[in-house]
């Protein structure tokens, strides 16, 4: 039995779909059967990143309504033989076109196929939220370390702890600038996660290849080297059970060389 | 025994309905009094009290009642006492009068709300709020929105440390903690110009010695 986990934030922007890709292309490394599920209904973009919108003929409506068998919607990413798929969300269609029960159906019709069903929840905390939590065993909650961001983790925490899910939330804090958080201008990891009162799950450094790869159709995971792939790399590991320590968050300081140059 | 009884009071008459006896059988004995007392009376009109003892009418019983009275149009009825009151009602106001305990983290967007005073033990987030209709006592950090004396009772009191809040408020006052400094005190009232003032929790005694006398029986 597969395990569902939802990946939210409230805000916008903080990086949901990137992280939902590199999570589940990062289990699919691992040799996990993962599907993903865009639940952006109107506005999706998952396979966008993956590089896989041309492929697209029935998405997660069309199952929802019956139109379309849910294997016959599945798109396979062909990079990982067997490993990885997708459901995308319909482009032109209301959101309230799916239900969170079409949600918890197509989900437990995943479960005996998948070891990971990672649900890509929109912002907010209407209808497309209500629909991709409904489907979780759990959720992993995406913030940045701004206060922003924080707040509205925070109120999504506070949603998904009323539902009681089976697996406790638990956090990723995304786009960490090493820099802000040594000179005091962001809030640090600890700050963040003492605040929230939910368990860490990893960090991701915000690093131009995320977005460089993301253009391309490409994951930052497939780059072993890449630190931000590293912390995704971590994250499918915790969640695959293994003690991994946190990455150290270090600023590259310029060497005397470098500085004598840069000088005016 | 009399299931109904007649009394003579100094503010008129009162009429004691036996609660140890079957309804029906005070029925027959009230109406059986009325007539009686309708022949023996002149013609002014009378008031009557009805004391019910530790029986406690429904809306049926007291219909039947009021249904034997408008028979005789020159008697009315007063007022219907009885010395026990509705449980869930007497529960609320046994509710209302107790300190509450609360805790845990009320997050962004959450509100806690309380019937009474409320002891609350936790973290109050951004966004949140945490409401009584009472008093607030809070151990632990706020960073929130506190609210006390709800339902306009500006003898509440906030009492915890509210320098990091967004905002409290007590009765209709309120006050925006961002805009001053309040670091150091521990207390929250309004004071006798109805102006919402901050102080130390030692104050309370003097401040509010009802509340403080409270939570000495505690």
């Amino acid at each position: 039995m597969g395990t569902s986990l939802v990946v939210t934030s409230g805000k916008g922007g903080v990086g949901k779909t990137t992280t939902s890709a590199n999570i589940g292309t990062a289990l699919a490394l691992q040799g996990k059967r993962v599907v993903m599920l865009d639940l952006d209904i109107g506005l999706r973009n998952l396979d966008v990143v993956l590089g896989l919108s041309n492929r697209i003929i029935y998405d997660i409506v069309d199952v929802a309504t019956g139109r379309a068998k849910l294997h016959q919607a599945l798109i396979k990413d062909k990079r990982f033989d067997d490993l990885l798929y997708v459901l995308p969300a319909a482009q032109n269609a209301d959101k309230d076109s799916v239900m969170p029960e079409d949600v918890v159906e197509i989900v437990n019709q995943l479960r005996d196929d998948f070891d990971f069903i990672i649900l890509d929840s929109p912002a907010g905390i209407e209808q497309g939220f209500r629909n991709a939590s409904a489907g979780a065993d759990g959720a992993i909650v995406v913030t940045t370390p701004e206060v922003s961001s924080v707040s509205d983790a925070d109120r999504i925490v506070g949603l998904l702890e009323q539902q009681e899910m089976p697996i406790a939330p638990r956090l990723v804090i995304n786009r960490i600038r090493p820099h802000m958080m040594t000179d005091g201008r962001s809030m640090d990891v600890d700050e963040i996660t003492k605040h929230l009162g939910i368990g860490l799950l990893g960090i991701v450094v915000d690093d131009d290849e995320v977005i460089a790869s993301t253009n391309k159709g490409e994951t930052v995971v497939m780059e072993p080297d890449n630190p931000a792939s590293q912390g995704y790399r971590n994250i499918a590991r915790r969640l695959l059970g293994e003690s991994v320590p946190l990455m150290a968050i270090e600023e590259k300081k310029p060497g005397f060389w470098a500085r004598l140059f840069r000088r005016n | 025994m009399e299931t109904v009884i007649l009394k003579g009071r100094k503010d008129g008459f009162e009429l004691m309905l036996a609660d140890w006896a079957d309804f029906d059988q005070v029925t027959a004995d009230l109406e059986a009094l009325l007539v009686q007392l309708n022949q023996d009376t002149s013609t002014e009109r009378v008031e009557f009290s009805l004391e019910s003892g530790n029986r406690l009418f429904d809306e049926a019983q007291a219909a039947t009642i009021t249904q034997i009275f408008d028979r005789f149009p020159r008697f009315t009825v007063r007022q219907l006492h009885s010395n026990v009151g509705p449980t869930a009602e007497l529960k609320q106001r046994f509710l209302n009068q107790a300190i509450h305990l609360g805790g845990g983290i009320i997050r962004s967007g959450q509100r806690q709300a309380f019937n009474g005073d409320v002891l609350f033990s936790g973290t109050l987030h951004k966004d949140a709020v945490l409401e009584a209709t009472g008093s607030v006592f809070v151990l632990g950090e706020i960073h929130g929105l506190v609210i006390a004396g709800s339902d306009g009772d500006a003898s509440a009191v906030i009492v915890g440390d509210v320098s990091q809040a967004t905002q409290i408020r007590i009765a209709d006052s309120v006050d925006i903690i961002a805009d001053r400094n309040v670091a150091g005190t521990s207390l929250s009232y309004v004071n006798d110009l109805h102006i919402l003032e901050h102080g130390d929790a030692a104050q309370l005694k003097d401040l509010r010695p009802r509340l403080f006398r409270k939570m000495e029986e505690m």
